[in-house]
């Protein structure tokens, strides 16, 4: 599957009150040129980490659902961080990995997943029982459905094409974003100065 | 008072509700006290730089967190700290218990314990290492000057500053 149509589903499925956190690079490019909103949260570091901000924020804030826009590269220098969400398994995070099962934002070298690791498994052996793997546009719909329809966390990852194309966003007032994305959590517009 | 209640009375004052934590054997009582109290979620996470990424999450969901490591711990979070906490202006209070000071028994806390000042001043941190006289004014201030500043905290707990009460 290709990545944008991919994430253009997973936007489909988006409510207005979700908060969405996106990994540096392809994802956070791709998300606020497909479909900047408040709500969304733009790392441009912390690598590997998404899934960790998203468990925090799903923690905090119990009556909104948190969806990680994560990848194969980034889950895989953090997998203690699914021990820890299967622990305290917060009903309310989608944790979904964009597998390209390369390092693609940084030459391309093939991850662990093209091999031998598997990501659902992982995270089931991690106690997160609503882990699924897919590889096309009606099994991610389907799954998304049914992952809104029931208690989490979800694990979703989704098999995605290499892709080396990038189209940077300008997404560099990082404490603007913040501010922003807080304000969405608050469910008011912020424009603070302070 | 003793100052496992001392630091938990001045975390209650400073509404830090959320804590996470990486095990240490000096902080244990605190984090036991912290479980059985209903003001706190605690959470247990497997490495110092997760750790970082859960408490700015929680900050982002609206909650005062606190880190409670090891200083040690700290060569695994540095990139954490400065690529979130800084750039974003993500505040937060970090408690360590200072290894590789004295009476150190492990050599292979020493390098980095005794690097801490210098670390602490090149990324640009503000760094407090009270005893226990100070340490609930250093906890709420702390608190109040991540908040205004959006910098993350530090305060480093010396070799048997927690076993004194005042």
């Amino acid at each position: 599957m290709n990545r944008q149509t991919a994430l253009a589903s997973i936007l489909k499925s988006l409510e207005a009150d979700d908060l969405v956190i996106a990994i540096f690079g392809a994802m956070s490019d791709l998300l606020y040129n497909l479909k900047d909103r408040s709500g969304n949260f733009y790392m441009r570091g912390g690598m590997g980490l998404a899934s960790s901000i998203g468990l925090g924020l799903a923690l905090a804030v119990p009556a909104r659902r948190v969806i990680v826009l994560d990848g194969d590269g980034s889950i895989l220098m953090n997998l203690g961080s699914y021990a820890t969400i299967g622990r305290e398994s917060p009903h309310n995070l989608m944790h979904i990995v964009f597998d390209n099962e390369s390092h693609c934002a940084v030459g391309g070298y093939p991850t662990a997943t093209a091999t031998n690791a598997n990501l659902e498994l992982i995270a089931k052996g991690a106690g997160i029982k609503r882990a699924i793997t897919v590889d096309n546009e009606v099994d991610l719909e389907r799954t998304l459905n049914e992952a809104r329809a029931s208690k989490g966390p979800h694990v979703i990852i989704v098999k995605v094409e290499k892709d080396a194309s990038a189209s940077r966003a300008n997404v560099n007032r990082l404490v603007k974003v913040k501010d922003r994305f807080m304000g969405a959590v608050n469910r008011e517009d912020i424009n603070t100065m302070g | 008072m003793n100052q496992y209640a001392n630091i938990i009375a001045s975390l209650k004052e400073s509404d830090v509700s959320f804590i996470v934590h990486i095990p240490d054997k000096i902080l244990l009582p605190l984090i036991h006290d912290l479980e059985k109290d209903p003001f706190f979620k605690s959470v247990l996470v497997t490495r110092e730089e997760e750790g970082v990424g859960v408490a700015a999450g929680a900050y982002l969901g609206g909650k005062k967190t606190a880190l409670l490591m090891q200083s040690t711990g700290l060569g695994n979070m540095l990139n954490a700290l400065t690529s979130i906490n800084v750039v974003h202006q993500i505040p937060l209070l970090i408690i360590m218990s200072i290894r590789g000071d004295l009476f150190e028994y492990n050599p292979a806390d020493v390098p980095l314990g005794r690097s801490l000042d210098s670390i602490f001043k090149a990324i640009g941190l503000p760094y407090y290492t009270p005893d226990e006289s100070k340490l609930s004014d250093t906890i709420k201030g702390g608190v109040a000057l991540s908040g205004t500043s959006g910098l993350p905290v530090v305060i480093g707990l010396a070799p048997g500053v927690l076993e004194k009460s005042h």
